[in-house]
């Protein structure tokens, strides 16, 4: 986003670093569908050529779970952010351009958000309305669309006293055109700053989720593979090694590449 | 000061209020109810009606609603459907449990985390070193069951050191301190390792805008060495984000430990929540919300306060303070 990025070598290696992180998950989310379902096969058999990350107790080929699941959290992480900012970048211009009551409104919900903990909200929401890609990803973007907000009114309250808002308002354009015309195009790259911050905790919000049972058990993410090898760490360590890794990989590539961005 | 204490206290139960409100009408709208969790998919029609009866749920909602307000206000939580106790018993006794893993936890993040922060701070133009990326890996990327699950493999499981879940062992006649102490190393490590990741990365990044500073250039130049500096004179300005942010994070502290608690099958607040909501034993989920939101709100309360008094430059009239992000 910021114009001198690209010019700064260590930025570079942190973005090569990010993809080069990311890659192999989202190779797997993309490959999910070919893999097809995963078969039964010998179980809690180690990583082999045959089963390159080795079976879960029940002989299912872990790789081809891990693929599974890495479409949840992918699916899952994207919708939660897109939610987060949509409603974020919503409210937030409605706060800053909708007058006091708009404003106290917002803001007002906004702090009773962030009383009640992300995670906390998630799982009761999760917990009584269904486990889904599409309803965890809501549950989450309720909880975190504040932080956008915050943000964005900020940026738009600031941007209120710049020139070219004040020609826009001296020649009658309407409140809600300048927010959308004139000041949203400006704070956009702010608020997508705020994407890798927003992904990768859903990310990890998700996989909390589903070790704790709150999923989709037809589509288990990560975190439900982890929560299942619970009783089998002391012998098959690859079913905490491989869930884990891919995990860290994926929060971590995303953290590296919104750095660099 | 007072009157602004005053008003901070009086708006708490009007935040609870409107979440409880909010919190009762989002849990009659989801669908399933205590009907099914508490007689089974296969029970008779009569046994339901008799289960509605008995606890009220063939009532309008708006009823139901007064009634369980009026009760909250008086200061009766209600009764779990599921455990059959009062709901306050119900999480009292699970208190314990969660307090023992992130108070411990706490208490180490706090000390260690500050330690590393402060030792992790460079001065300005001084080479880089791992000590961020690492923190961060810890504190943002890496969920808190891996590590829980990682140290159960390795200090549990393969080396022997720590016995891998509950509280006691449960060979013994009575609870002993050390025993216990023992069953706690693990979950509060894990647990204190993710937040004193946080602790130092926040505090790190503070320090570091602070060292730049003039002030810190005059106390170099007249001759102060960097560590000491860094102690002596930017590390109490750089306290306010640090307070800000975990004060904000205090509810988010007792829902984090609920993996911990899952991993070491832990009696604790956490397996509570998840188990209620699956359940729809509304009442609880109810309490426990209010709960961990009074906590929260309490936090941010005591966050405030205390940034005011470290900080004069806040002036106490403003109301911009809560940042709880």
């Amino acid at each position: 986003m910021r114009p001198d990025a690209a010019l700064d070598p260590s930025r570079r290696r942190a973005a090569r670093w990010g993809l080069a992180l990311l890659a192999p998950p989202v190779l797997l989310a993309v490959l999910a569908p070919l893999f097809g379902k995963p078969r039964a096969g010998p179980m809690l058999a180690a990583p082999s050529l045959a089963h390159p990350f080795g079976t879960d107790d029940l002989g299912h080929d872990l790789l081809l779970l891990l693929a599974q699941g890495a479409r949840v959290s992918f699916e899952v992480g994207g919708y939660a952010t897109a939610i987060a900012l949509l409603l974020g970048l919503a409210l937030g211009l409605v706060a800053a351009f909708g007058g006091r009551l708009a404003d106290d409104l917002v803001m007002r919900g906004a702090e009773l958000t962030v009383t009640v903990p992300p995670l906390l909200l998630a799982i009761v929401l999760v917990g009584l309305f269904g486990a889904g890609n599409l309803l965890t990803a809501l549950a989450l973007g309720i909880g975190t669309w504040p932080m956008v907000a915050r943000v964005v009114r900020a940026a738009a309250y600031g941007l209120r006293g710049q020139p070219h808002v004040i020609a826009a308002r001296a020649l009658g354009v309407s409140r809600p055109m300048i927010a959308l015309r004139h000041v949203l195009p400006a704070i956009l790259p702010l608020a997508l700053s705020l994407t890798g911050v927003l992904f990768s905790g859903a990310v990890l919000a998700e996989a909390t989720l589903s070790f704790v049972g709150l999923t989709d058990h037809t589509m288990p993410g990560w975190g439900h593979i982890m929560a299942h090898a619970g009783p089998y760490l002391r012998d098959a360590w690859w079913l905490w090694f491989f869930p884990g890794g891919l995990l860290v990989m994926t929060t971590a590539g995303v953290a590296w590449i919104a750095d660099a961005a | 000061m007072g009157r602004y204490l005053l008003r901070r206290l009086l708006q708490m139960p009007f935040g609870l209020a409107v979440v409880g409100s909010l919190a009762f009408l989002l849990i009659h709208l989801a669908p399933g109810g205590p009907v099914t969790a508490l007689s089974g998919e296969y029970a008779t029609a009569e046994l339901r009606q008799e289960i509605e009866r008995r606890y009220g749920l063939d009532r309008p909602l708006a009823e139901r609603y007064l009634a369980w307000a009026g009760a909250v206000l008086s200061g009766d939580l209600g009764r779990s459907y599921l455990h059959k106790a009062p709901v306050a018993d119900v999480i009292l006794e699970r208190l314990p449990a969660t307090l023992s893993i992130v108070l411990p936890a706490a208490f180490l993040s706090l000390l260690l985390g500050g330690a590393i922060g402060l030792l992790a701070t460079r001065a300005p133009g001084a080479p880089r070193n791992m000590l961020a990326p690492v923190l961060a890996l810890m504190g943002h990327m890496m969920p808190t069951f891996w590590i829980a699950q990682g140290l159960v493999l390795l200090f549990a499981l393969k080396l022997g050191w720590f016995p891998v879940q509950g509280l006691d062992d449960p060979r013994a006649i009575r609870p002993e301190l050390g025993d216990r102490l023992r069953h706690l190393v693990l979950p509060v490590t894990a647990l204190a390792i993710h937040q004193l990741a946080m602790m130092a990365l926040i505090l790190r990044a503070a320090l570091q805008a602070e060292v730049a500073r003039p002030y810190m250039v005059t106390a170099l130049a007249k001759g102060l060495d960097f560590p000491r500096a860094r102690r002596r004179h930017a590390l109490v300005n750089a306290l306010h984000p640090v307070l800000a942010v975990m004060g904000g994070r205090i509810g988010a502290t007792f829902v984090g430990a609920i993996a911990v608690e899952i991993v070491f099958a832990l009696p604790g607040l956490g397996r509570l929540i998840v188990s209620a909501a699956i359940n729809r034993d509304h009442p609880l989920v109810l309490g426990i919300a209010l709960a961990v939101c009074a906590a929260a709100m309490l936090g941010n309360l005591l966050t405030d306060l205390m940034m005011n008094r470290f900080d004069p430059r806040m002036a106490i009239d403003r109301d911009e303070t809560s940042h709880a992000a």
